[in-house]
């Protein structure tokens, strides 16, 4: 998983067409902040990255890699016999399972690996993970949201790879799977209480779906922001429901589930978020 | 004379053929540009006559059959049969049938007490579903399951499939990829949701195959873009320079281009990959487009979407495969079915994953859902045939979105598209996942081209091109200040605002309008009254 991917091309685009506006900008920055002009900018290489998650001990380390790795079935055995062996479920989950997918991440977001992979981890990690039910409720998550895939659509792939890359960062997230009737939704929200819900739908004939949760949220006091998702809408049909924002992929999701632990209104993230298209 | 008519009922149009039964030859034909019912692709049809009502998509499909009949200058006394063919959204919208069950999943349907429809063969009078004609049967050839509908059933009957030897895949190319695989006596079908980009939406200046469409781009010394003429053949067009549309050199069909459609969007991303100027999921040009002639544009977005549906045709390629238990470098010949089938590049499809890259020989076949409908209005005993064909392939259907072989491939094609993974890594992860390896070698394609247009034989009174299939739909909702902004922000222009007394009305050209893949009229109306459900038939 150290294969580097488009690095640097995000900033040469921009600015490919005006190259003296990237300087100007740059020297603005630099008076600013006085930083001396031979400042190099710092690029880890995939084993920096992984290092500071890595843990200390073999056995956990054998198991942080084989979640890297994203071999689930390795991972499950090895996390099986350790429990047997009488290692704390708590260490097995926040410092090897946990790690290792939040190290996968870490690799994604700085283009060392692709979705697949972090879909490998993800499942790896869970498949450890599910074990250690009994310690899961004392591991910290960042927030949970609860996501599915509107009534009479039954395409999870989109949804699927968000929640791996979610997990993935830390969050916990309440899978309702695929085709979920609205007052499930509603019912999950109102039992789990998370940050945000999420709908995805893939044939436009379903997403109608959407509004009717959105007034059922509503109608039980409940404004938590609603991110739909998928081929079938857009910000435009999002925009026409209260609670409703688009998301273009994980990316948003992300964004928005942090914006609500900042406490800022489903408005005021949709508006960022629309604003960003 | 007794006349027999085949009607084959598409997305992007409807086509007919008057066939004189004693002689048993085509004697004229007629298709539509476009379909009546407003959408650019059939789950916006579907989603239609789901809001505004079956009984009005009905309505509008069946003016649409009468205008082509008027349009075959038949004499309506001496039909004595009809066969129709098409998808099973199509045929089912034709019969007034229950319809929703083809809109949502199983557990839905169940869960609302919607009955699913078994959609076996059947003959019934014509006048049963509306047609006022005279003494003449119906033959309507059953569905395989979901969307593996007739039109499939064409496809594996009529494209020579079935009698190939060697293990042999067939594809209707269209936004529900259809497909089967056959190994020696089995056969399995599968669909795919490939998507809107395969017909040319979703794709930002993308369109139906309509005159004005982009449709290829050749090599001759420079790309030169093809784009549709008014009947419909592609003709050549300039010679561009992809990095920024200068004309390099004008060709007969120089500033007539108006879109893209799906085998023009094929093609910009062959040659695209070919050449370099795409590095996935980068076009690596200044503006970061590709640039066709008289200013058509193709974009990183339009890629990514173009990507997902090639992706999704490909996994479903090799899920059959997996099911089947072959390699598919085992197969020896592709037969591409469907108008898309026929007017692509089989070689360029196989660039972009369409065909197998190890496929040897690529049959393009035309339209075989217009053949089957004429090989049924002449040897009406064929439906027995079919039936039992229908029953013996339906336990072997494949849901892609539910089977887990291709939901771990179609990610991976996701990860190739959108975010440049190489090759090698695919094939590192569907090895760790015990799938089959993708051969990274494209072989040499052998092109058996079956037909030369879609319809090959049009008859002695030749081709009719029915341009407005449509009904005029009228809207009169209270509220409306006649503002006009609906009209002007129509993309397509298919609004106009009629005075009627003091209040004002809405009519919409139903076959221009895009429907429920736009809506763009509801959302921009200030006062928020145009409610598009409330559509209805201009007395």
């Amino acid at each position: 998983m150290t294969t580097p991917r488009g690095l640097g091309i995000e900033v040469g685009r921009k600015f490919a067409k005006n190259p003296d506006v990237l300087i100007s900008r740059i020297s603005a920055i630099l008076k600013e902040t006085k930083i001396p002009p031979k400042a190099k900018v710092e690029v880890k290489s995939a084993e920096e990255i992984l290092k500071p998650f890595t843990p200390q001990q073999e056995n956990l380390k054998r198991i942080f890699k084989l979640v890297t790795d994203g071999d689930a079935k390795k991972t499950e055995e090895l996390v099986v016999s350790e429990l047997k062996k009488g290692t704390k479920p708590l260490d097995l989950i926040e410092k090897a399972l946990l790690p290792g997918a939040l190290a996968v991440a870490k690799l994604y977001d700085a283009g060392y690996c692709y979705v697949p992979e972090v879909l490998l981890s993800s499942g790896a990690m869970n498949a450890g993970l599910k074990h250690c039910k009994a310690a899961i409720g004392e591991t910290k998550k960042k927030g949970k949201i609860v996501m599915h895939v509107a009534d009479g659509d039954i395409h999870e792939i989109g949804k699927n790879i968000v929640k791996a890359i979610l997990e993935a960062k830390g969050y916990e997230v309440i899978d309702l799977g695929p085709s979920v009737p609205p007052d499930k939704v509603v019912e999950a929200v109102k039992t789990h209480k998370p940050l945000a819900v999420s709908g995805t739908s893939l044939m436009t004939t379903t997403r109608m779906t959407f509004p009717k949760i959105a007034k059922m949220l509503a109608d039980e006091g409940i404004d938590i922001p609603f991110i739909v998702a998928g081929g079938a809408v857009n910000q435009q049909f999002a925009e026409q429901f209260n609670l409703g924002i688009y998301a273009k992929g994980a990316e948003q999701g992300e964004v928005v589930l942090r914006s609500v632990t900042e406490r800022k209104s489903w408005k005021d993230i949709r508006k960022e978020i629309h604003s960003s298209y | 004379m007794e006349t027999g008519i085949a009607l084959d009922l598409g997305t992007s149009g409807f086509r007919a053929q008057c066939l004189d039964l004693r002689e048993e030859e085509v004697v004229s034909t007629a298709i539509t540009m476009g379909h009546p019912l407003p959408g650019a692709n059939v789950m916006d049809h579907l989603h239609f006559a789901i809001e505004c009502g079956k009984e009005l998509a009905h309505h509008l499909i069946l003016s649409a059959v009468y205008k082509l009949l008027r349009a075959l200058e038949v004499d309506a006394k001496s039909i004595k049969r009809m066969a129709v063919c098409g998808n099973p959204i199509q045929l089912s919208l034709l019969q007034n049938e229950e319809i929703r069950d083809l809109a949502y999943s199983e557990d839905f349907v169940k869960r609302h007490g919607i009955t699913a429809l078994e959609r076996d063969g059947k003959v019934l009078a014509a006048e049963k579903i509306g047609l006022k004609i005279l003494n003449a049967e119906l033959y309507v050839p059953p569905a395989v399951k979901h969307a593996i509908g007739a039109d499939s059933l064409a496809m594996v009957v009529k494209s020579g499939f079935l009698n190939a030897k060697g293990p042999t895949l067939v594809t209707d190319y269209g936004t529900n990829a259809q497909m089967a695989l056959k190994v020696k006596d089995e056969i399995i079908t599968g669909s795919a949701a490939a998507g809107p980009a395969i017909e040319g939406q979703q794709i930002e200046q993308g369109m139906l195959a309509a005159p004005g469409a982009i449709s290829d781009l050749r090599f001759d010394f420079g790309w030169r873009c093809y784009v549709l003429d008014d009947e419909m053949f592609s003709k050549p067009g300039d010679i561009v320079d992809l990095r920024n549309g200068h004309a390099k050199e004008k060709g007969l069909m120089h500033g007539k281009a108006k879109g893209v459609t799906g085998t023009g969007v094929v093609a910009t991303v062959a040659i695209g990959l070919l050449s370099g100027l795409i590095s996935l999921p980068r076009i690596n040009s200044h503006t970061h487009k590709l640039h066709l002639q008289d200013g058509v544009t193709f974009t990183e977005d339009d890629l990514k979407e173009a990507g997902k549906a090639f992706g999704a045709i490909r996994a479903g390629h090799l899920t059959m495969a997996e099911h089947l238990g072959i390699s598919l470098e085992e197969l020896s010949s592709m037969y591409m079915a469907g108008a898309s089938g026929t007017y692509v590049d089989p070689v360029k499809a196989q660039v972009v994953g369409m065909v197998p890259l190890t496929a040897r020989t690529a049959y393009q076949v035309g339209n075989t859902s217009l053949a089957l409908a004429g090989d049924l209005v002449k040897d009406p005993e064929i439906l027995d045939y079919l039936q039992k064909l229908a029953e013996e392939l339906r336990p072997k259907h494949v849901m892609f979105a539910t089977s887990e072989v291709f939901k771990n491939v179609y990610v991976q094609e996701l990860a190739y598209w959108n975010e440049g993974m190489p090759l090698s890594k695919y094939n590192e992860l569907l090895g760790m996942l015990g799938i089959q390896r993708l051969s990274v070698k494209r072989s040499e394609l052998e092109v058996k081209r079956i037909v030369e247009r879609d319809i090959p034989v049009i008859g002695k009174k030749g081709l009719r091109i029915l341009r407005d299939v449509g009904t005029t739909l009228l809207g009169k909702f209270d509220g409306c200040t006649g503002c006009n902004i609906c009209v002007m922000k129509c993309p397509k222009r298919a609004i106009k605002i009629v005075e009627a007394g003091d209040r004002y009305h809405v009519t919409v050209e139903s076959h221009v309008c895009n429907g429920f893949g736009c809506l763009k009229c509801v959302s921009v109306c200030p006062a928020k009254v145009f409610r598009f459900n409330e559509l209805g038939i201009a007395c």
